[in-house]
């Protein structure tokens, strides 16, 4: 004996449309069916999912972005209008969600504008003839004023932080930091210069 | 790692939330308020002595129903932005534009007519407090619209964000225009509508911070 759906008069498995079916389940879900909430959850995650991997194609990004629009998607859930479109209102948060991600992602990752092989090819020191690091950075250390040598030191080899480097050479903690972007400004165009001539 | 089985099974434990309000419905119980709003602010602030006159003038009455027409499309599409699927009407969001543009334009055509002179002269009269009275008269409806689309799942932060802001800050500049008596175009061009054109950008500052709660992870 079939049990008829109030609105459709018929199984909600039989409406015509996905979209359809799925304003169904939300709707039953949002007036406190659970089972009807999970049957959506499961029905939608694949299409989601084809969604991002058409997009996207680690594998591993797309399982993240997944399970993060499924939460967006249940935190969202009040705010689905039963009169309009599911797949409209589960796209916008799904696209929503991918570049938001995409935002993430090009904000962290640095792009590298050239290759390691040209930095190799360029190297003009003979590999037995390199000087250790620690030698290095002493010479580096000293076309730097007195000053600045000592917040270097302090700050980028025995470890101090900003305030106990201030206590120590008993200045500022504003002063330390704009002598250190001194010193570090002063090094880069050192070994600018020193990679040109 | 929680797989996605695990997790639509916990979502469904937790089961949907009930349904929010329609935008229609936000938009009424925001305009019952601002109702009831208006008429505290009018008992302890009296209406202007020369409303009578002012009435009659017509670009008075233009005025001020291009400022009420911007405050109700602006709160009809900080309503509809409330929802993360407003791209299902998409025209919504340009709606305010037209009237926010038309009353500006008004304001500037009238100070050009004056010639410098006039704008000078109300720059020097520095009357901040007609801006102070902007934002106090715009605080009250522009956080209780971004209280309610928060409450929903914005996703177009700086659209709903500036609609609520000129919602609210619309509502001082009509207050202002019903309470004080100035009709210098200059005067309401710096200390009325620049103020309103502030608050909406302090509202679009606070978009982010505060309509992207509803998505942070607890």
């Amino acid at each position: 004996m079939f049990n008829l759906h109030p609105k459709w008069g018929r199984l909600p498995d039989m409406i015509d449309t996905p979209d359809a079916l799925f304003a169904d389940l939300m709707r039953q879900s949002q007036a406190g069916d659970k089972v009807a909430y999970e049957r959506l959850l499961r029905a939608i995650a694949p299409l989601i999912r084809s969604f991002f991997l058409r997009r996207i194609v680690s594998e591993h990004d797309v399982d993240d972005l997944l399970q993060n629009t499924l939460v967006a998607i249940h935190k969202a859930s009040h705010t689905y209008n039963t009169n309009r479109s599911f797949m409209g209102w589960m796209f916008a948060i799904a696209r929503y969600k991918l570049n938001d991600s995409l935002r993430e992602h090009y904000r962290k990752t640095v792009v590298l504008d050239h290759s390691i092989d040209d930095d190799v090819r360029n190297t003009e020191y003979h590999v037995t003839n390199l000087p250790t690091a620690s030698e290095h950075l002493t010479e580096l250390l000293q076309v730097l004023p007195e000053t600045q040598r000592q917040i270097v030191t302090l700050l980028k080899i025995e470890g101090y932080t900003i305030r106990e480097a201030a206590l120590r050479l008993n200045m500022s903690e504003s002063a330390v930091k704009v002598a250190a972007h001194r010193a570090y400004k002063n090094l880069i165009s050192q070994k600018h210069t020193k990679g040109t001539s | 790692m929680m797989t996605i089985d695990d997790m639509i099974s916990g979502l469904a434990k937790e089961g949907a939330k009930k349904r929010f309000p329609s935008p229609l419905k936000i938009l009424l119980g925001w305009a019952v308020l601002l109702l009831l709003y208006t008429v505290g602010v009018l008992v302890y602030f009296p209406i202007r002595p020369d409303f009578g006159e002012v009435l009659k003038r017509l670009s008075f009455l233009v005025q001020l129903g291009i400022a009420i027409v911007m405050v109700v499309s602006a709160a009809v599409s900080a309503s509809y932005l409330a929802l993360p699927d407003s791209n299902q009407k998409s025209w919504v969001r340009l709606l305010p534009l037209w009237p926010f543009i038309l009353l500006m334009g008004m304001l500037i055509v009238a100070v050009a007519a004056l010639g410098s002179a006039g704008l000078a002269g109300c720059l020097e009269m520095q009357q901040v407090v007609c801006a102070k009275a902007v934002f106090l008269f715009s605080a009250l409806p522009s956080i209780v619209m971004m209280y309610t689309i928060q409450r929903a799942a914005p996703i177009h932060y700086f659209w709903a964000a500036s609609m609520a802001g000129l919602a609210g800050s619309g509502i001082g500049y009509v207050f202002l225009l019903l309470i004080e008596p100035h009709e210098n175009p200059a005067h309401l061009l710096i200390w009325h509508f620049l103020p309103v054109l502030f608050t909406m950008l302090v509202a679009i500052s606070l978009g982010k911070f505060v309509l992207g709660r509803w998505q942070r992870v607890d």
